[in-house]
């Protein structure tokens, strides 16, 4: 009789024992890089546009501020996104035939609407405010990445929940305060809008300015650090709450 | 799953009595009358739940399998789609994406305006809230003007001018109406000067053509009575804040008739027992809110109800009231003795659909009080051109049957469905070669014009109106209209070739400059002006003159407390919304007392199938008034007068649109009609005859679901606590520790478990977080069901339709529970005590429904708030199971599926709460997105949220303010003195969950010579 395994049967068998444990783990491993990779969140990845909109030349190399577009960005949830006229208060009058403009001026003489594609998008049942986390203090470039590098816009960080609690658990952290706000010269608000006039004016940064101006994962502690945290606790800033559920869903 | 069914027909009960000590309360008296099966019920959380299909252990594990790898593949494979953003071309001025905004309007039915704050996002109308500078509102809105903005998106709402149900053009319209001749315009009632203004011009521009005014739901008494009594018209407004007694007749004061949320204010407010309490009798025909807020009811029937008014004319020396006595079922000489007591501090008060003889007794009453400039003020009639309806649709019929008009126009309202029945008025109109019918929805009478026009609705066009005591009120539009609509000044004004817009109109009647007229739309209503009041005094002998009342069966006719007289017909949230008293949804019924259905051998069954709880099989009766009759479900409600029956008016309808229209009763309900019983002599009351027909027919009644653990022998859980005044003064701790003990009755008990969870202190560290709580004072609610309205257009919650209500799936987050009180050992079925508690989530600290669930689903917050997190939850229903005060709603169905499949529902959500899906639990949030909304707006003025600056929606529609909500940790907060109050107790204190909503228990200020 003839022996049923031949000795390969033994490699077979061993194999897969190991695979039996192995595929499963990187099939997960796989998945969740997958869904975590910038491939799913999107995270990095420069999203084309109607008109090729940059964000460095404007608000780095120009120097606007950040509020002549989004306009609501300290009293609404929403930034808002400028109004075709809003555009055309500067391209009536320059670059008016540049091709890159095309679909601005399409939308200004037909009076049709532009159509963004939409870079940030908080996740569905989140209710997210613009408007507080501005007052409080809270970078554009801290959920945005460095905005003003961007040629073509694109999602600087990956709007997960675990990387909002990163913040909402432990907000100070995240927390800073300039010279000039502890000196009582500009309110926390406008710090967050001094960061690119200091950038577009070549003024020296802080550290955690530095991080955020180059998109860095912020590294604490730092001195700005230990003054926001201090400011918090000044001010009577209560952050038990931040985590609650119900802060962000309802 | 086979049903068993137990019956027991409690119509035909022979006793009443069960040995019991003390007052208890029932939720019915099906209750009171068969416990067993109640207790039935009550053990079931989700007593319909043996309505879904079965499914044996191995079928459960291949489906729980199959869906574990189709989520993975799912949800895992799945990329978001790329989004859009569309900003504006030209953005408009001072324009926040996502921030609501107030627009103050005014909402007009039957021809009385109440001023009202419409919240807009992005342009759109959502919300609707009283105006607190308008008399009428006061800041606080009823059931039916919440509901607007679902008329306003109402999916079926006419969108186009159709000539004979094909497309036709407005500008064909105009040139054919032009061309005919016999003029006749019917609209409802008018107290707008703008539309009034329009009316006269169109009149003086077309000679000969005439004007009609007609609406279903008319104040025809009030109108009749003041002419019996005064030989004239006359507004008779109340100041019932200076009313120290009140007697209503037959009076529904806080659902009917113009000016009832201010009214129900001043009523209500003056019964804080540590003040001077008012005193409220009530003699009416069905147990209406007042009467259940009164200290004392006696049922009459509408005859009797007239001769109570006599017999209290009579005692009061009216003249020509000699030896007229009033029944023996009320205390004619009591109740006027305490009437003469306050003297012009007393009023009587004739209800909105009594007859005018009652209102003329009214009027001889209150100058014998010498009433009249303290509590009661007449003014000329805020209705222009104030005229009896019903002779002015009877003149109109006959009119066109002459032949004598040849065009009508008709703006809104019903008339073919809602006129009386000795009015033939849809054989009347097809015979006029010319009818047009401006209407915001195809119904019956569209059908019979040969034009439908699109009619704006309030919240499109411009317009105005004058409040219950004529205060003047601006209707601006929030929205562009959204069809090819006109309202109906602006039809007038193309008739008349004038081209002025409906603001221009509007605005030049008022005559105010520019910047007045700006501040004037940004208030909503002009300075109250002192309208002139004509000296009238009753005429000589009136009461002499005054016919008796009824005799037999007498029948009611009124308008349905929530569809109104048909016009809400297609409003969801209106059919689903329980009637007060009675908590029926989506029917309408033949309600007659428990005596009368006795002896008529018809009722209903106390049925239960599986344990569904009270699936209401209705013995169908029929109900003949002169030559006409009508088969519809009898329902048997405790308290009404023997021998009378009341039948709502708005069912019935055949084309009604979706919800409105009579359709499967098992399904749908729609009720029957009853406006064809009705006579113009006398469209309210009617004597009739009922026997019993064949077959039954379910109604979807609410009352017994989401039962609280109510134990008619365990007195010591006290859900609802009432006392007497007397009572009260003598032992004030009485409400909050009422089995006598000092100090509560879990606080001092070593035996009661502690909290669930050990991290009291994080939680409750009064220094740093807001502690949210709010409290409900029985003494206040009238049960008139405004919140929960409120809180169904502000929480995106949806209807489920008269099926899934039989299931007991209806999704209120907050429910307004009637109980009856049980005297001691009887059960007094003929006029039993009606009070009524709203619950809804009550935010315990030591919540039980959190640490059941196993997915973290609802976790408790800083904050006090025990939240829901939709998007965690699996749907295992634990949470609910574990309730003690049933306020959990589960999503059993995708109960929003149309919110997703009809586009003009997207614009009617509130974009601040999610819209749930099927499978997830809900319940109330305290309106949490409103605290954010505060808490962002404190922060960012770094500040604390003041005191009042969170208002809940219910607390917010509340008329008499009932609710009060707030933070609780500072004690100048309305709600930490509320707390406070010796009035304070928990719902199921002795579970130890440790409610942050808390009720105020109830005063009565009863008469003691009347007190037995």
């Amino acid at each position: 009789m003839p022996q049923t395994f031949k000795p390969a049967a033994n490699t077979i068998a061993t194999v897969s024992l190991f695979a039996g444990a192995a595929v499963p783990f990187i099939a997960f491993l796989t998945g969740s890089t997958m869904t975590n990779s910038p491939y799913n969140t999107k995270q990095f990845v420069p999203i084309d546009q109607p008109a090729p909109f940059s964000h460095k030349h404007h608000a780095y190399e120009l120097g606007i501020d950040c509020r002549f577009c989004h306009a609501t960005v300290e009293e609404g949830a929403v930034a808002g996104v400028p109004a075709t006229e809003v555009c055309m208060t500067c391209h009536s009058q320059i670059w008016t035939n540049s091709p890159n403009l095309e679909a601005v001026r399409k939308s200004c003489e037909t009076g049709t609407s532009l159509q963004w594609n939409k870079v940030n998008h908080v996740p569905d049942f989140v209710y997210f405010n613009h408007s507080i986390h501005v007052n409080r203090g809270i970078s554009c470039n801290n959920c945005h990445g460095a905005v003003n590098k961007m040629e073509l816009t694109w999602k600087g960080q990956s709007f997960k929940m675990s990387w909002c609690l990163q913040c909402h658990e432990d907000p100070s952290k995240y927390l800073f305060e300039t010279e000039a706000v502890k000196s009582g010269t500009i309110s926390p608000r406008e710090q967050v809008f001094d960061l690119y006039r200091k950038l577009s004016s070549g003024k020296k940064l802080t550290e955690v300015e530095y991080q955020l101006a180059e998109g860095l994962p912020q590294v604490v502690p730092s001195d700005d650090v230990h003054a926001g945290v201090a400011a918090m606790k000044e001010r009577g800033i209560n952050v038990t709450q931040l985590k609650d559920c119900y802060v962000c869903h309802h | 799953m086979s049903r068993s069914s137990r019956t027991a027909t409690f119509a035909t009960t022979k006793t009443m009595s069960r040995k019991k000590q003390g007052n208890a309360y029932y939720r019915g008296w099906e209750q009171f009358e068969n416990p067993e099966a109640f207790d039935r019920v009550r053990a079931d959380e989700f007593p319909a739940r043996e309505t879904l299909p079965g499914i044996d252990r191995r079928s459960l594990l291949k489906l729980a399998g199959g869906a574990a790898a189709l989520a993975t593949l799912g949800s895992g494979c799945r990329f978001q789609p790329q989004r859009k953003i569309v900003p504006f071309v030209h953005a408009p001025d001072s324009y926040v994406p996502g921030k609501d905004k107030y627009f103050a309007s005014a909402a007009t039915l039957d021809g009385y305006a109440t001023g009202i704050l419409v919240r807009s996002y992005e342009g759109r109308p959502v919300k609707i809230e009283g105006n607190p500078h308008h008399p009428s509102s006061l800041g606080a809105c009823n059931h039916r003007t919440m509901a607007e903005t679902a008329v306003m998106y109402d999916p079926e709402r006419l969108q186009a001018p159709s000539l004979q149900g094909s497309f036709g053009t407005w500008g064909q319209f105009f040139t054919e109406a032009l061309a005919g001749g016999k003029l006749a315009l019917l609209t409802g009632n008018v107290s707008s000067p703008a539309l009034h203004g329009q009316i006269q011009a169109f009149l003086q521009r077309f000679p000969g053509s005439r004007w009609f005014q007609y609406d279903a739901a008319n104040r025809d008494s009030a109108r009749e009575g003041a002419v019996l009594a005064f030989g004239r018209t006359v507004e008779t407004i109340y100041d019932f804040e200076r009313a120290d007694v009140v007697l209503g007749l037959d009076a529904d004061l806080f659902i009917e008739g113009p000016g009832t949320v201010a009214y129900g204010r001043a009523i209500v407010g003056r019964r804080d027992p540590e003040g001077e309490m008012n005193r409220l009798y009530a003699v009416e025909s069905a147990p209406t809110t007042f009467g259940a807020t009164a200290d004392h009811r006696y049922p009459a029937k509408p005859s009797e109800v007239l001769s109570t008014a006599k017999a209290i004319a009579a005692a009061l020396g009216v003249p020509g009231s000699v030896g007229a006595k009033g029944p023996d079922s009320v205390p004619v000489m009591e109740i006027v003795a305490d009437l003469k007591a306050a003297g012009s501090r007393a009023v009587v008060v004739p209800g909105e659909f009594a007859s005018a003889a009652v209102h003329a007794c009214c009027h001889a009453i209150n100058h014998a009080l010498g009433a009249v400039g303290t509590t009661v003020r007449y003014t000329e009639p805020v209705l222009a051109d104030w005229q009896n309806n019903s002779n002015q649709l009877r003149q109109l019929a006959s009119m066109l049957e002459a032949g004598e008009v040849q065009s009508v126009l008709i703006f809104g309202g019903n008339p073919v469905y809602a006129a009386p029945g000795d009015v033939k008025f849809a054989e009347a109109l097809a015979k006029a070669p010319f009818s047009a019918h401006l209407t915001l929805a195809d119904n019956e009478t569209s059908a019979v014009c040969r034009w439908a026009l699109p009619a704006s609705h309030f919240l499109e066009a411009w317009g105005d109106g004058k409040g219950h005591d004529g205060s003047l009120a601006v209707v601006q539009p929030l929205i562009e209209p959204m069809y090819d609509s006109k309202s109906e000044i602006e039809v007038l004004e193309t008739l008349l070739e004038g081209s002025r817009s409906g603001e221009r109109i509007v605005a030049q009647g008022w005559g105010l400059s520019p910047k007045g007229w700006k501040e004037m739309l940004a208030r909503g209503v002009s300075a109250p002006k002192g309208a002139p009041s004509p000296n009238v005094s009753p005429i000589p002998n009136l009461l002499a003159g005054l016919p008796d009342g009824g005799s037999g069966t007498e029948v009611r006719f009124l308008p349905d407390p929530n569809v109104h007289d048909g016009r809400y017909s297609n409003v969801a949230w209106l059919q689903e919304l329980p009637k007060p008293v009675t908590n029926l949804t989506w029917d309408n019924s033949i309600q007659v007392s428990p005596a009368t259905a006795k002896k008529l051998g018809a009722g209903q069954q106390t049925k239960i199938m599986g344990v569904i709880p009270f699936y209401g099989a209705h013995d169908i009766v029929r109900l003949t008034v002169g030559e006409s009759s009508v088969e519809g479900p009898i329902f048997v409600n405790p308290g009404m007068a023997d021998d009378t029956v009341v039948v709502h008016m708005g069912y019935g309808r055949t084309r009604g649109g979706a919800f409105g229209t009579v359709g499967n009763p098992e399904t749908h309900g729609g009720g029957f009609d009853v406006m064809k019983l009705r006579g113009t002599d006398s469209p309210w009351l009617a004597s009739g005859t009922l026997i019993k027909a064949k077959g039954s027919y379910p109604l979807a009644n609410t009352q017994f679901h989401n039962t609280l653990d109510v134990h008619p022998e365990d007195s010591g859980r006290d859900i609802i606590r009432e006392v007497t005044l007397a009572a009260y003064r003598e032992h004030p701790d009485a409400l909050a520790h009422p089995s006598g003990e000092e100090g509560g009755a879990h606080h001092e008990d070593p035996h009661l478990p502690k909290l669930l969870y050990n991290n009291e202190k994080e939680f409750f560290d009064p220094t740093t977080n807001y502690q949210w709580a709010m409290t409900v004072d029985l003494n206040l609610c009238t049960g008139c069901n405004a919140c929960v309205t409120a809180c169904q257009a502000e929480n995106n919650i949806p209807t489920v339709q008269k099926e899934q209500v039989m299931n007991g799936r209806e999704m209120h987050w907050i429910r307004v529970d009637r109980y009856y009180r049980a005297n001691g050992e009887e059960f007094d079925e003929a006029n039993p005590r009606i009070t009524f508690q709203p619950v809804a989530c009550q935010q315990c600290d030591a919540a039980p429904c959190e640490p059941v669930c196993p997915v973290a689903a609802t976790v408790h917050s800083h904050e006090g708030l025990n939240q829901m997190v939709y998007n965690r939850c699996v749907g295992t229903r634990y949470c609910s199971n574990n309730c003690p005060y049933k306020v959990r709603r589960f999503n059993f169905l995708h109960f929003t599926k149309r919110f997703e499949d009809v586009s003009v529902l997207h614009l009617m959500q509130n974009p601040d709460v999610s819209v749930r899906g099927r499978g997830v639990m809900e319940k109330c949030t305290y309106c949490v997105h409103r605290i954010n909304h505060a808490r962002i707006e404190a922060k960012k003025e770094e500040r604390e949220i003041r005191d009042g600056e969170v208002v809940t929606a219910c607390q917010q529609a509340c008329p008499t303010g009932a609710i009060v909500f707030g933070d609780m940790r500072r004690e100048s907060n309305a709600v930490a003195k509320t707390r406070a109050s010796r009035r304070n107790y928990m719902l199921l204190e002795e579970t130890n969950s440790r409610p942050r909503t808390t009720y105020l228990g109830k005063v009565r200020n009863p008469n003691p010579a009347l007190e037995a």
